[in-house]
């Protein structure tokens, strides 16, 4: 089954994102298949309001691999594939085993994923370059780990980033640092809060499902 | 496949990704190794990793060699080949997995080792070969002394040759013993490697041209399992000359003519020798004498209380005599 990988740094946005993205795609009866890093599957029946208030939100870390079953019309057929929800990224190297063990999930989930959707937080970029001045780089927000990514993802056809969070004012600059460092092409804003910029990812998803 | 897209082998990958998990990376550098693993087969496409120039180069040093035309000849076929099989790859061409397992069949000293060396090199920088560095192992490295040991040493054998080339010398020894003898077991344990780490590894198999064709009728296997098969012939005389003259440039020694004269009198006279069954060595014997030529030449020049730059030099028809090892 084609998959297609939402990731990027803890606090994007991802899971927001995901469930926002299924319910735009006419997602209702929201099954969940959960990847924990153990090798366990389970399948959970949670609506995706309830999951947007379990899951979405401060402080909350999502484990293991969370998909869905999304449905794209192609032809006369139907295509599916698994929108996957992962573990956030860290940069620091000392963190608890368990959770450097989800990032490696991610990892080699990525590795085997037709489509990447890098969610990266614009608004925390555009606060990040207001503070460091003109010239300043964007830490904290946009860093080593989110160029390694996108190095590793231009490479991939299946590779676009998300500059989420468009709904704040200061996610504007953000963005425009964003399209400037990347392939514009490869860059699309959207807000997940909102549900706004939906249509383009849409179609990328579905140009390669 | 979605690896394909990457661009990086499996096991690598993996490999990344297990150090990650196991804390020794950062999460950035392990991206940056996954992706900057996929980003050298792009470069590589770019600057292709066997592009025509990089060949001429890579066979230079081949052609430094004196002699040896249908080694070189060989040996070009060879990379012509794997540079076509890229190209063919680059069209979505089939290609065959290349078995580049070798047999090189000679006399003493003509340049096996060498050749050995120098293709293991050219073999990395191909990027065929991980590191290209040449083992070098015979009979008793290989052989045990109790059952069971045999298949141990020679594991471990090829366990050092992994990213490279084992070169095993007088080959033909393994099989020599008879049926209790040991060697067979390590013919089957080097066979069965040869197969399973086929694109790890090269096997090179050399000894004297007639014992190495009775070696590999021995074995009905064999033959199939090494394609390629180099045949060294002796050099000539004007040949051992210019080995020689070039062993002498390196060192910073000049054959004064009537030297030049002696050896190729010596040369003709040892090969002659050689045709009536008395071993030669062919460059090792003129490595040895030329060695003991810049020994008697430091004799001669011992007692002489100035000696100029050009007499440091230059080897006279004197220092050349025959001796010693043949």
């Amino acid at each position: 089954m084609k998959r297609s990988l939402v990731m990027g740094r803890s606090n994007a946005g991802k899971t927001l994102f995901c469930i926002q993205f299924a319910r735009y795609l006419g997602v209702r009866d929201a099954e969940w298949l959960v990847e924990r890093t153990d090798g366990t599957l389970e399948r959970q029946r949670i609506s995706l309001d309830t999951a947007r208030q379990l899951w979405s939100g401060d402080g909350q870390r999502t484990r293991g691999l969370h998909s869905l079953m999304i449905e794209l019309p192609r032809g006369k057929g139907v295509r599916s594939l698994w929108l996957t929800d992962t573990t956030g990224l860290r940069e620091d190297i000392d963190e608890s085993p368990d959770l450097r063990a989800d990032m490696a999930q991610t990892l080699r989930a990525m590795l085997e994923s037709q489509v990447i959707l890098h969610v990266v937080d614009a608004s925390a970029v555009g606060r990040a370059l207001a503070e460091a001045g003109r010239d300043g780089s964007p830490t904290g927000a946009w860093g080593d780990l989110d160029e390694q990514l996108a190095a590793f993802g231009m490479a991939h056809a299946g590779y676009v980033l998300l500059a989420n969070k468009m709904d704040l004012p200061e996610a504007r600059a953000g963005l425009a640092y964003l399209r400037k460092r990347l392939d514009k092409r490869r860059v699309l804003p959207v807000s997940a809060r909102c549900g706004t910029g939906f249509r383009e990812v849409k179609q990328h998803v579905w140009r390669m499902a | 496949m979605a690896y394909g897209t990457w661009r990086i082998p499996r096991s690598r990958a993996n490999q990344v990704i297990a150090d990650y998990e196991s804390g020794q990376l950062a999460l950035s550098e392990a991206l940056e190794a996954l992706g900057g693993s996929s980003r050298p087969p792009l470069q590589e496409a770019e600057t292709a990793p066997l592009s025509r120039e990089r060949l001429r180069q890579l066979l230079t040093e081949l052609d430094s060699l004196v002699g040896l035309e249908h080694v070189k000849d060989t040996v070009r076929e060879i990379f012509a080949f794997l540079y076509m099989q890229q190209r063919r790859r680059d069209c979505g061409l089939r290609t065959e997995p290349v078995v580049l397992h070798m047999v090189f069949k000679g006399n003493p000293g003509t340049g096996k080792t060498t050749v050995a060396r120098i293709m293991a090199k050219m073999f990395r920088e191909a990027g065929l070969l991980e590191k290209g560095h040449l083992v070098e192992v015979e009979r008793a490295d290989l052989v045990g002394e109790y059952i069971g040991h045999t298949a141990q040493k020679t594991r471990e054998q090829i366990r050092r040759a992994m990213g490279g080339v084992l070169f095993i010398d007088e080959a033909y020894s393994l099989a020599r013993g008879g049926d209790k003898d040991f060697g067979r077991e390590a013919i089957d344990c080097l066979v069965k490697h040869m197969e399973d780490h086929r694109n790890r590894f090269i096997a090179v198999i050399a000894g004297y041209e007639r014992e190495m064709e009775w070696f590999l009728r021995t074995n009905p296997g064999l033959p199939s399992r090494f394609p390629i098969h180099l045949t060294f012939s002796d050099y000539d005389v004007s040949q051992l000359v210019e080995i020689a003259k070039r062993m002498a440039w390196e060192r910073q020694y000049r054959l004064s003519p009537e030297a030049e004269l002696k050896l190729r009198r010596l040369a003709a006279e040892a090969k002659a020798r050689a045709a009536w069954g008395e071993p030669f060595s062919n460059a090792r014997w003129v490595r040895n004498l030329m060695e003991r030529a810049m020994r008697r030449h430091a004799v001669r020049l011992f007692e002489a209380v100035t000696v100029s730059r050009e007499q440091m030099m230059r080897l006279e028809a004197a220092d050349l005599e025959e001796g010693g090892a043949p």
